[in-house]
């Protein structure tokens, strides 16, 4: 069984549709990137698997682990093991990083019946993955995102996702807005989370995360369609030639595995 | 009998209980007596305010001119205080004090407080028995601070004060652990009560004062509740910061659902003192809130923090006026309400900088959360500088829990009701982090904590 398996997904704001048929399967221990053009939909698609309900799926099924996802609230999505890392993470004013996402780690804790992390326990944990994206844990006990750098926002995300060990990560443009130093952390953040039971979808425009963060699978998305799919040397070929290329009659619609 | 008649009924029958305390001799030969005839006199001539007044645009307080209200009976010697279990004084977070009166409609209760802990230079007594000992100090500054014309509460409060403290620290005196006036109610139906409250600070004494507005609904003991009542307190509390005292002051207002509180806060601040001061309300059907202050001595600093959370239809009016008469001093308003169902929230700040008063820093800021639809705020800053050399600023935001950020929280595990809760939480602890007096702050953070979402 595939870890997620979304099949033709429409999903529309208002009258406007903005994913008009996505197809795509995504195995346990496989790093899938999603690339493609500005206002394509990725992020839509994105947070529609997070769950938001800004978005209306018109059409379609998404299934996780052989769940129908799209009939989970947004915590049960995330206490089953999906997460998604913003593009625009939110600002929180006067709720600390550390503060809710003890009280995450425990929602899901809880979900599968286990104790409750202790202070102590959650700290050292948390000073673990703070090291490992190279995060001031100064930031920690600050309001969420307020006052971040673009930067620090995205290493905040990888944090995050480290801490609560999710079984499918969804990355949206973490890489957007990070210099070349930046980069190498979080991709060696995301690197260390890779394993066989985990799956990862990577959304970025640009290949040059993908010399970290090697992928198993590149899709382009167009017009909310995955319009080509492929190996990692998809995304040199993108760069190459830029998305105008999949625009001008190279596109074909694949179902992958 | 007219309809105007009806309007001013109330008003005379205010004055009629005047007139039937006059024949008692004690009353009417008291140094104290012209003070109270002249305030009701102007209480007469002026009435309640009504919308058409700038001052009360937002607050209609109709719904008080027709009760016919009983007074309470606190100004006899001879009151004695319905008994009520001492265990209800846990739940008011008094823990240690060094001084506690406790009123009990109108009545002190002498079960329930103390007063023999206080410490060199610190004087702690009922009001009532300061004015009658003619105490000087009280004297020459009773009704000289909140002095706001046209108060037509204050004044009728001056004319019919029944009960409430007289406080006096004397210089460099310093009361380490908190002095905390109760004032219960415990649903008398109709029942009108008029505390005050005088604190005299003189030069670099330290204290902290609480004023607690209760009402005995919903907070019985084993759960059981009171009905709730109608009743009127009308509180006037002054305070006269001396060169360098430094006087923090918390007034909690958590009256019945059916209770109207009215409450003045005068406090005038020489040289180099400071007042910071903490207002919650968390229950009553109509709360106003006067808050006075002037700062009439270089170096003085005065700090006015509010967190209002209502629901149902209540209301809460938070009215200040800081004056700035000297240079070098700083005010701060931080008012912040959380407004559910039908509640209304009203702010009004005036900050005054006097010709002179050079190098004030002002800040006013009035942050509201609308947690529903039908749930209301007016927001009014007003700025009249007449110096030039000034930094004041004002700022209010208005908005719902930002539906963003509940998303954000929900994607990484949190349910509806355990962000939403997280995030009003977070709006109403800066606030409740300035109560310094623990017992208290843990009794209003478990008051939030139970009125936020669940689930
Ligand atoms: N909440 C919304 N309301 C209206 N339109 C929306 C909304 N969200 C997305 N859209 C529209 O849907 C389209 C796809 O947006 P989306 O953010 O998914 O694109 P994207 O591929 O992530 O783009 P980018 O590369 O700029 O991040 C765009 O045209 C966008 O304007
Ligand atoms: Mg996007």
């Amino acid at each position: 069984m595939a870890m997620l398996e979304i099949r033709n997904l429409h999903a529309r704001v208002e009258d406007t549709e903005i994913l008009r048929g996505i197809n795509l399967t995504v195995n346990a221990g496989e790093v899938h990137s999603i690339m493609g053009p500005n206002g394509s939909g990725k992020s839509t698609l994105a947070q529609v698997l997070a769950g938001k309900d800004t978005y209306e799926v018109t059409e379609g099924e998404v299934l996780y682990n052989g769940k129908d996802l799209l009939d989970m609230e947004p915590n049960e999505r995330a206490c089953e093991g999906v997460f998604l890392a913003f593009q625009y993470p939110v600002e929180i004013p006067g709720v600390s990083t550390n503060y809710f996402l003890k009280a995450a780690v425990n929602a899901k804790r809880k979900h599968h019946g286990q104790e409750e992390l202790d202070a102590v326990d959650f700290l050292e944990l948390v000073k673990e993955k703070a090291a490992l994206v190279e995060l001031d844990s100064k930031l920690l006990s600050r309001s969420v995102n307020e006052g971040f750098s673009g930067g620090e926002k995205k290493r905040n995300e990888i944090f995050q996702m480290c801490v609560l060990d999710p079984t499918l990560a969804i990355l949206d443009e973490t890489d957007s807005g990070l210099d070349i130093d930046a980069l190498k952390t979080v991709a060696h953040g995301v690197n260390c989370m890779r394993s066989p039971e985990r799956a990862m979808v990577v959304v970025t425009h640009y290949q040059r995360l993908l010399d970290y963060i090697v992928p198993d699978f590149v899709h382009v998305l167009r017009e909310g369609r995955i319009v080509k799919s492929g190996g990692k040397e998809l995304a040199l070929e993108l760069e190459a030639k830029g998305y105008a290329w999949v625009e001008e009659g190279n596109a074909t619609p694949v179902a992958t595995s | 009998m007219t309809t105007t008649m009806t309007a001013n009924n109330n008003v005379e029958s205010f004055a009629a209980h005047f007139q039937r305390l006059e024949k008692n001799d004690a009353f009417a030969r008291s140094w104290f007596h012209p003070v109270r005839k002249a305030a009701l006199a102007r209480f007469v001539e002026s009435g309640f305010p009504t919308t058409k007044d700038e001052d009360w645009r937002f607050t209609n307080i109709k719904a008080i001119k027709s009760v016919d209200w009983k007074s309470a009976d606190g100004v006899s010697d001879g009151c004695s205080a319905k008994i009520i279990d001492p265990q209800l004084l846990e739940q008011f977070g008094i823990g240690t004090t060094t001084a506690t009166l406790v009123f009990v409609d109108g009545c002190l209760a002498p079960a329930l407080s103390s007063t023999d802990r206080l410490p060199k230079g610190v004087r702690v007594e009922r009001l009532s028995d300061a004015i009658k000992n003619e105490n000087k100090l009280l004297a020459s500054h009773l009704g000289q601070v909140a002095t706001q014309k046209d108060n037509a509460f204050a004044l009728l409060n001056t004319a019919l004060v029944d009960n409430g403290a007289f406080i006096h620290l004397a210089a460099n005196a310093v009361a380490e652990k908190p002095i905390h006036l109760v004032f219960v109610s415990t649903g008398d139906q109709a029942t009108a009560s008029h505390p005050r409250t005088m604190i005299i600070a003189e030069d670099n004494s330290q204290a902290t004062i609480v004023e607690s507005y209760i009402g005995l609904d919903g907070i019985g003991l084993d759960g059981v509740g009171l009905e709730p009542a109608t009743y009127l307190t009308n509180a006037v509390t002054e305070v006269v910061a001396g060169a360098g005292a430094n006087i923090r002051h918390h007034k909690i207002v958590q009256e019945s659902d059916d209770a109207f509180h009215f409450g003045t806060l005068g406090v005038s601040l020489q040289r180099d003192s400071r007042f910071t001061s903490t207002n919650i309300c968390t229950d009553g059907r109509l709360t106003r809130n006067n808050v006075e202050a002037r700062l009439l001595g270089e170096g003085g600093q005065c700090t006015f923090n509010g967190l209002s959370m209502l629901g149902g239809e209540q209301l809460v009016d938070n009215h200040l006026y800081i004056e700035h008469a000297a240079a070098h001093c700083e005010s701060w308003q931080y008012y912040k309400g959380i407004y559910n169902d039908a509640s209304h929230g009203v702010f009004s700040g005036r900050i005054f900088v006097r010709d002179g008063a050079q190098k004030t820093d002002a800040k006013q800021t009035n942050m509201t959360l609308l947690l529903s639809d039908r749930a209301q705020i007016d927001s009014k800053p007003q700025l009249e500088i007449f110096a030039d050399d000034v930094k004041c600023t004002h700022g209010a935001t208005i908005g719902q829990i930002d539906e963003e950020a509940i998303f954000y929280l929900r994607a990484r595990g949190l349910t509806d009701a355990g962000a939403r809760s997280m995030m009003i939480h977070a709006f109403a602890s800066q606030t409740l982090n300035e109560i310094t007096v623990e017992p208290l702050r843990e009794r209003l953070e478990a008051l939030v904590q139970e009125r936020l979402p669940k689930g």
